[in-house]
């Protein structure tokens, strides 16, 4: 780091003693001297390490200032050769600012040495550091893949539930109070939806009524057109008379309610015996 | 363990100084380690001894000044740095 020194001047050696002797307890920077100026004046300089000359300045000044008169402090970062040989002439203690100046030199010799170590090292400080941004850049890339196709898989999923939903519920309020040409684009939205989702609406409630009794209507047709096939079936099948002798009396009335042309119906059936049935069907086999 | 602390008395002229050194003798568990003329007539006396005793002297010294205008400024240091006072151009405490 860069080389600072500072600078605490007072008026008697009272509060620059209290500010040396904080400097000296709390902070690694060293007392280059103290200078004796004419009229009580008496200047301390110190130096080291920008941050710790700047705290201890700071800290010597106030503690110095609750004892005595300090007139000012100062801190001057990398100070010049010059200003240093200056120094040198006002603090006699030769033994220290040699030191500075010799800290001095040796950190701008460092840092040629560390220049020089960096261009001999380049390339093989380089290569790893290649490694480790391939690493990176096959890895977050990896990571973004990851993350965002569960995104794009869900997004649509919710648009496709949400627009639908929509589209069908606002219609069904206008539909169920105004006029027919509505009911066709209903039906037309419907047609376009897929069955998967018109099952959905259909659990949710969410299919209007009017379609619903359309549908209704279309499927009772279906039903008795069914149920009349069933009948025209029954009617041309034969009743299994082997079938008959082995059967309960349950098991024949029930039977017998599945042929609408079976001459006795309802509780006649109920309340009929087992003979009688019997009898019945044979009479329906004859015919 | 006896710790010795420094007291530290200004004045603000040759014989302010010697007044208060009349009067630190009173305390007889100190030792007046040093002196340092500053120009001005600033003076400033270093004892040291017990953080008790060197209270008293002071307390003691700054009586014996007549006027308010002699007396600059005092202090007490409990535990001194050991290098404090080689940087002050005096004698290890």
């Amino acid at each position: 780091m860069a080389n600072s020194v500072g600078l605490i001047e007072s008026k008697g050696l009272v509060a620059l003693i209290e500010a040396a002797d904080v400097i000296l307890k709390n902070s690694p920077a060293k007392i280059l001297g103290i200078h004796k100026l004419d009229n009580g004046l008496v200047s301390l300089a110190i130096s080291g390490n920008s941050d710790y000359v700047k705290a201890a300045i700071e800290a010597g000044t106030e503690a110095g200032k609750r004892v005595g008169e300090i007139y000012s402090s100062a801190v001057i970062d990398n100070p010049t050769k010059e200003l240093i040989k200056l120094f040198r002439d006002l603090f006699p203690d030769e033994v220290v600012v040699n030191e500075v100046v010799n800290e001095i030199v040796i950190e701008k010799v460092d840092e040629q040495i560390n220049l020089k170590t960096d261009t001999s090292e380049l390339t093989e400080l380089l290569k790893p550091t290649i490694k480790f941004e391939s690493k990176r850049e096959k890895s977050k890339p990896i990571l973004v893949t990851q993350v965002k196709p569960v995104i794009k898989i869900k997004k649509p999923n919710t648009k496709q539930k949400d627009k639908p939903e929509l589209k069908i519920s606002l219609p069904s309020d206008t539909v169920e109070t105004k006029s027919e040409p509505e009911n066709i684009i209903e039906i037309k939205n419907d047609k376009s939806l897929s069955t998967i989702e018109r099952l959905r609406q259909e659990a949710l409630g969410l299919v209007d009524k009017k379609t619903q009794v359309k549908e209704s209507e279309v499927s009772t047709k279906k039903k008795v057109e069914n149920i009349e096939s069933k009948k025209i079936e029954i009617a041309n099948s034969d009743v299994d008379i082997d079938a008959i002798k082995n059967m309960n009396v349950h098991k024949l009335r029930n039977y017998a309610r599945q042929f609408p042309a079976f001459p006795i119906k309802g509780r006649e059936i109920s309340r009929a015996n087992r003979e009688e049935l019997v009898e019945l069907f044979k009479s329906i086999s004859k015919k | 363990m006896t710790f010795e602390s420094l007291g530290i008395i200004e004045t603000s002229s040759v014989s302010a100084s010697l007044k208060t050194l009349s009067g630190i003798a009173k305390e007889k568990e100190i030792e007046i380690v040093g002196k340092q003329i500053l120009g001005g007539g600033i003076v400033t006396l270093f004892i040291k001894g017990e953080l008790g005793a060197i209270k008293r002297a002071i307390s003691f010294g700054k009586d014996s000044l007549d006027l308010k205008s002699d007396f600059r400024s005092s202090n007490i240091i409990p535990l001194p740095h050991q290098q404090l006072l080689l940087k002050f151009g005096m004698e290890k405490l």
